[in-house]
């Protein structure tokens, strides 16, 4: 996150402290779709009790809005709400007998700016304009439309094979592309950890 | 470019947790041939899982929920806005609730408090009684006789309102004089002792004044006229038609005699006595003859019956008398005795 968009955070921030509610949705059409997911992917949790968690949160950050004090970042103390909910959840279901598959794991706030939605999407769009337009086409209909392989060649009137290969080809550029932007995985590292 | 395909086939189904124990196996051993496979993997895996997930935050329907979220803050402001309100109005009002309270509890007894709850005594024919009011005073009812009073009193006058007779020792008061409602008029008292018989087919209303001092008023247009002072000994007769006045001199002794169980008769007309001898009985008692207007009657009856008096005062005066018993009507209900009073044959 650039020192720009901190200080525009903490501007917001201060709008939003004196009751100004465009700055509280600015803050939701940002987070809220990352913390969602972010909750989701970290904690295994459902999507239901998901979404109530972090609108749970967000009706917090406005109603203690006066009280709030903003040490790192708006997007952190977010995300760390969102997380500490999480725990508190896991550890009402594991005392109420549930197996707990994943303990969350510190990350750091350059991991958190890949659950930041327009963030990961303009990466993914100067990423995927280096694409030949076919390789892109499958790449998108794969991902992005959940299409199935086999799918893809009906849709697009090409074999299999050529599917598997402009994948392939895809993937070959986009990793090159993303190398620099996108931190390593946590669940990587974790798995890694765990070898 | 084959085994490539095939590694990224399968790093894709491992992305989407679809990867079979067979398939895993081939993976791990692909990744541990080199560092190279090893970078190439978390590579692509990083493209397949940010891609994943952006289509995992692009399928969030962010502007609905926020509408949720904006309704629970509004509900929530609600509810604040009305406990805060709350507050203030409980705030507000503590102080004149506790005046009230410490008014009502302590006030309550130093008087004033308005009871307009107004019960009401009545005694059947042949049977008297006795009663105590709130203020402490006494009243005897006669027979056949109402009254009407307060359960508590109230107010600066005390008052009560009598049909038929009743005699009244008044508890001395007089700061809050004591009234009796008769018909159009009322006898003020403080602390005295009278009888007043007002009975509905009484064409007079008579106060007699044993002891002490009451006023006949009347209220006209809201204020109170006064219609005269009755001495000791006196009585006042009203005339309910013509609301004449008269005061006499008076026997005690005849007017007081129902206390005791009698029924007391001194040279009174025929009149008087049919009218008293009716409240006494139950009776409807009838003069039938015009010319016995003139004659008056001096007797005394204690346990006698209706017929045993009519037979006494028949032998000193020139009367005769028929009884006919309670008949039925025709709404099976029994109509009071008649007693028909004529002229005898002498």
């Amino acid at each position: 996150m650039e020192i720009k968009e901190h200080t525009q955070e903490l501007f917001l921030f201060a709008e939003m402290k004196q009751g100004k509610e465009y700055a509280f949705d600015f803050f939701f059409n940002y987070y809220y779709p990352g913390l969602c997911v972010y909750a989701q992917n970290m904690f295994s949790l459902p999507e239901e009790e998901t979404k109530n968690m972090v609108q749970d949160v967000f009706l917090k950050f406005w109603n203690d809005r006066r009280k709030i004090v903003i040490t790192t970042s708006v997007r952190s103390y977010l995300f760390v709400s969102v997380k500490n909910r999480s725990l508190d959840y896991l550890k009402k279901k594991k005392r109420q007998g549930t197996k707990i598959e994943f303990e969350g794991k510190d990350f750091s706030e350059e991991a958190i700016d890949t659950y930041v939605l327009s963030e990961l999407e303009t990466l993914f769009k100067e990423s995927l304009d280096k694409l030949p337009a076919r390789c892109r086409e499958v790449f998108e209909l794969s991902r992005f439309e959940g299409l199935k392989n086999r799918d893809i060649a009906k849709q697009l009137d090409i074999s299999e094979k050529t599917v598997e290969n402009q994948m392939t080809k895809a993937l070959k550029i986009l990793k090159l592309e993303l190398k620099d932007y996108l931190p390593l995985l946590i669940l990587f590292e974790t798995f890694h950890f765990l070898k | 470019m084959e085994e490539r395909n095939k590694i990224y086939r399968l790093i894709e189904l491992e992305c989407g947790k679809l990867l079979n124990e067979q398939q895993q196996k081939e993976l791990n051993c692909w990744l541990e041939e080199s560092s190279e496979h090893q970078s190439d993997y978390e590579e692509v895996r990083k493209v397949l899982m940010y891609s994943q997930r952006l289509d995992a935050m692009k399928k969030i329907d962010v502007s609905n929920d926020l509408k949720q979220v904006k309704a629970k803050i509004g509900k929530e402001n609600f509810i604040r806005k009305f406990y805060i309100g709350f507050q203030r109005v409980a705030a507000f009002l503590i102080v004149p609730l506790m005046l009230y309270s410490i008014w009502t509890l302590v006030g309550e007894p130093l008087g004033n408090r308005r009871n307009t709850i107004t019960k009401s005594t009545e005694t059947s024919f042949g049977v008297r009684s006795q009663i105590q009011l709130s203020d402490g005073t006494h009243v005897w009812l006669n027979s056949g006789s109402k009254l009407f009073y307060p359960e508590e009193f109230s107010g600066k006058k005390r008052v009560v309102k009598l049909l038929g007779e009743a005699y009244f020792q008044v508890q001395s008061d007089k700061n809050n004089p004591f009234y009796v409602e008769a018909g159009n008029y009322m006898v003020k008292a403080t602390g005295t002792r009278f009888n007043i018989s007002n009975y509905p087919d009484d064409i007079e209303i008579t106060t007699f004044l044993e002891s002490g001092k009451v006023e006949l008023v009347a209220l006209e247009e809201g204020k109170e006229r006064s219609y005269g002072r009755l001495l000791q000994g006196q009585k006042a007769v009203a005339n309910k038609a013509n609301g004449k006045i008269a005061t006499y001199e008076a026997d005690g002794e005849k007017h007081l005699s129902w206390m005791n169980g009698e029924l007391m008769f001194r040279r009174d007309s025929i009149k008087d006595v049919a009218r008293r001898l009716g409240h006494w009985f139950n009776a409807e008692v009838v003069i039938d003859d015009k010319r016995l207007e003139e004659y008056v009657f001096t007797a005394t009856f204690t346990n006698e019956s209706l017929e045993e008096a009519l037979r006494l005062l028949s032998y000193s005066s020139d009367i005769e008398y028929e009884i006919i018993n309670n008949q039925q009507r025709d709404d099976s209900s029994f109509a009071k005795r008649k007693v028909i009073i004529r002229k005898g044959k002498k």
